[in-house]
């Protein structure tokens, strides 16, 4: 058997002081600490940056990017026995139900965009719609873990792990992976976001929306005060980390260095004192409505963190009412797909023009995706009325970083309810998102439970189609 | 139900309850999944010893103390927490505990190790639970801000409420009130250092556990340093550990602009020592 050559983590935790003294020593000189530190990327990137703008609880495709004048003809007819789908909440006798909202051809492309996203359809010649997104559950939890991490079990890395641990951060006082919250965790929990079996600093770090953005980002001592301090831990807990030889402790220790730059990086990039008053107003923080300004708040906050070299930053929806999830309207569609729109839509494509102004969007790709669509039909129509889960063929888009924008790809049948041409898994979209920012979806690995871990596992094929 | 549940022709109670105090000592169950024992949870990895420690339990009318007591026994309680590299290669996992797992102190155990420390500690049982601080109170949502210290009372006195539980504990997993939790995650965030750093909890415990050491008079530095050890970490400093220490207090003072002659009794330097002995890993981390 030929001995694998051994990483630079196996080396230092095996050699005599072990990982936490060493490494320290050269922590400062470090600027990446990631798995592709070394080796250089598989390929030329395109991009460098993620934001994921995550619609959590399933817009409905129907009424937004993917039209289907049909369902408004056959409204209230039966769907019939074909047409129910283990994909999708769904029985024969539910009936058809059409978009409450128009939908037009928007910009130079004539990329469809419905009326619940005014602001949306403005930048429709930058979006790369995806309609044709198969999932494996129309389960909320299962879907946002698959979304996130490659599988409906959760218990592995998110995305924006994957992404931090890949590439290392640009922006040593920073971590890697952002998550711009408010107030309100998504289905399958914190699971969602965290490093998993990855080194812990991969980790998201949560920025709330209202307040102070982190607690205890203010330091009590005196910077001199503290640093004598963390001199003397890196001593004593090199030591002990020597002795244990535990990834936990190497975390543990890394994470004190990030906590003490995080001290004064994360107020500068959380204030938006020096943003103009036209900048606020572009994205809403104007707004008068609490859930919108802070949504547009976090929206801002995900171009400073990307300028400030953050690799991934995630933003999420705020819950307004008692409700499973922000965008599960099983009842009432209209209203809060309305609502939620109001709160969301002005501020993402704010982010999306100002990236653009700022010649940032090159480099940063725009996710937006829900874990799920809607059913194109109910159980029966009436005024509060809604759709349920759905998983058998629905849309998100991507905008940015080398993808194709003003296109839609992939297709629906004739009531939204199935794909009929280029079906795509997450795991597509997770493979081509990586391929962007330079890397090789099945070469970036990590050795977990006695194989080589990977996001996207044995699935997942980059689609050439989507890039420009 | 109850018969039904308890008896003793059906073992999965047993069992269930016998992962669990396997778990709580050992940082894993014997199965792992500690909250499904069905078709969809994971086959122990030690049936046998499984089911002799669930008849064993039963046996022994469902003593806990019992169980922990035959648990703490044994060789494999008894283990160091290096593993040979041959081990690692074969069991990374370590399912055949062939190493004693090195462990973090669960949330409440935190705290509360930083109040006996400090010697805040009050082992009072029962008696109403006292609210954990807050930044915001919201008489609304019945949240309300308590005292920073807890009033020395152990972490599980603290009240607990869904629309915000206490964030020095929830930071170290302690798990959300809405759900029963099994198995408690142990993340690892620089949020964690944050709070080690800046919590007031903390910073308060650090104060009063410096203010109380240096009330002590005839002390020598090395002896108050072995005392902070002993107190923090149940052992005396090494020779080493003694010399880096002493460097700290002299650092300290002189960034304090403390005199050399009252360094024994400045509150400042003291109540840095003992902040600086929470933020150690060996103060939370236990092999």
């Amino acid at each position: 058997m030929i001995a694998a050559p051994r990483s630079r983590r196996e080396f230092l935790r095996a050699t005599g002081n072990g990982f936490g003294a060493l490494a320290l020593a050269s922590l400062m000189a470090d600027p990446t600490y990631a798995g592709l530190s070394r080796g250089g990327l598989h390929f030329a990137p395109r991009a460098k940056h993620v934001i994921f703008c995550f619609m959590d609880g399933g817009p409905s495709h129907v009424d937004t990017f993917d039209p289907k004048p049909e369902l408004k003809k056959r409204q209230g007819e039966k769907i019939g026995g074909q047409a129910v789908s283990k994909l999708s909440q769904s029985t024969a006798d539910r009936v058809w139900l059409g978009s409450p909202w128009e939908f037009r051809q928007r910009g130079e492309s004539g990329l469809w965009v419905s009326d619940l996203f005014p602001q949306i359809a403005q930048v429709a010649d930058q979006l790369c719609v995806v309609r044709s997104l198969v999932g494996r559950q129309p389960l909320h939890g299962q879907q946002n873990l698959l979304l996130h991490t490659g599988r409906v079990t959760g218990r592995a890395p998110s995305l924006g792990s994957w992404v931090s641990y890949g590439l290392g951060t640009d922006n040593r006082e920073l971590p890697g992976y952002v998550l711009l919250n408010n107030d309100w965790i998504p289905n399958g929990g914190s699971e969602n976001f965290d490093s998993a079996f990855l080194p812990a600093t991969h980790g998201a770090t949560w920025l709330r929306a209202k307040g102070q953005a982190v607690d205890n980002i203010v330091s009590r001592d005196a910077v001199e005060v503290q640093r004598r301090k963390l001199e003397l831990l890196r001593t004593q807990d090199g030591q002990f980390a020597g002795d244990a030889s535990s990834q936990a402790i190497e975390a543990a220790i890394r994470n004190y260095e990030t906590a003490f730059r995080m001290q004064s990086a994360i107020p500068h990039v959380a204030g938006i004192e020096n943003e103009t008053a036209a900048t606020l107003r572009m994205y809403g923080i104007d707004s008068t409505n609490d859930f919108k300004k802070y949504y547009s708040l976090q929206c801002l906050r995900a171009r400073r963190l990307v300028e400030a070299g953050v690799r991934f930053v995630e933003i999420t929806c705020p819950l307004t009412h008692a409700n499973n999830s922000p965008w599960d309207q099983h009842g009432n569609l209209k209203q809060y797909h309305t609502e939620n729109a109001m709160i969301t839509e002005q501020a993402v494509a704010a982010l999306i023009v100002d990236l653009k102004q700022r010649g940032l969007l090159e480099d940063t790709i725009v996710v937006w995706a829900g874990e799920m669509g809607r059913t194109p039909h109910t159980p029966a129509v009436s005024d509060s009325c809604g759709r349920d889960h759905h998983v058998n063929g629905y849309s998100i888009f991507l905008a940015g970083g080398g993808f194709r924008g003003g296109m839609a790809f992939g297709k629906t049948d004739d009531f939204g309810n199935s794909v009929v041409e280029n079906e795509l898994a997450i795991h597509d979209i997770h493979a081509t998102i990586l391929h962007q920012l330079g890397i090789d979806h099945r070469r970036l690995t990590f050795r977990f439970g006695g194989r080589d871990v990977s996001l996207t596992d044995v699935h997942g094929r980059v689609v050439r189609e989507l890039l420009s | 139900l109850a018969l039904f549940i308890a008896n003793a022709e059906n073992p999965l109670t047993a069992r269930v309850y016998v992962n669990r105090i396997w778990q709580w000592m050992y940082g894993n169950g014997l199965v792992q999944t500690a909250d499904d024992f069905g078709h969809l949870g994971d086959v122990p990895t030690h049936q046998e010893l499984l089911d002799t420690l669930a008849v064993d339990f039963m046996a022994n009318d469902w003593s806990t103390k019992r169980l922990i007591r035959r648990l703490a026994q044994s060789s494999t309680w008894r283990q160091k927490s290096v593993a040979s590299e041959l081990a690692m290669q074969v069991d990374p996992d370590n399912r055949l505990w062939h190493h004693f797992a090195m462990r973090r102190l669960e949330a409440e155990s935190i705290r509360d190790a930083m109040m006996v420390a400090a010697a805040r500690f009050h082992n009072q049982l029962y008696g109403p639970p006292t609210n954990p601080p807050r930044t915001n109170e919201d008489s609304q949502k019945r949240l309300f801000s308590g005292p920073v210290d807890g009033l020395g009372r152990r972490a599980i006195y603290t009240k607990i409420t869904i629309m915000e539980p206490p964030r020095f504990l929830a930071l170290f997993n302690q798990p959300a009130p809405k759900i029963p939790t099994g198995k408690r995650d142990v993340t690892n965030t620089p949020a964690q250092s944050l709070a080690l750093l800046n919590d007031p909890t903390v910073r308060e415990l650090a104060t009063i556990w410096g203010k109380s050491m240096v009330a002590r008079q005839g002390e020598s530095l090395d002896d108050r340093i072995h005392t902070c050890f002993d107190a923090a970490l149940s052992r005396p400093a090494s020779e080493q550990e003694l010399r880096h220490w002493t460097a700290l207090v002299n650092d300290l003072a002189g960034l304090h602009r403390v005199a050399p002659e009252a360094v024994m009794t400045s509150e400042a330097v003291w109540t840095d020592v003992a902040h600086t002995l929470f933020n150690l890993k060996e103060f939370i981390y236990v092999r």
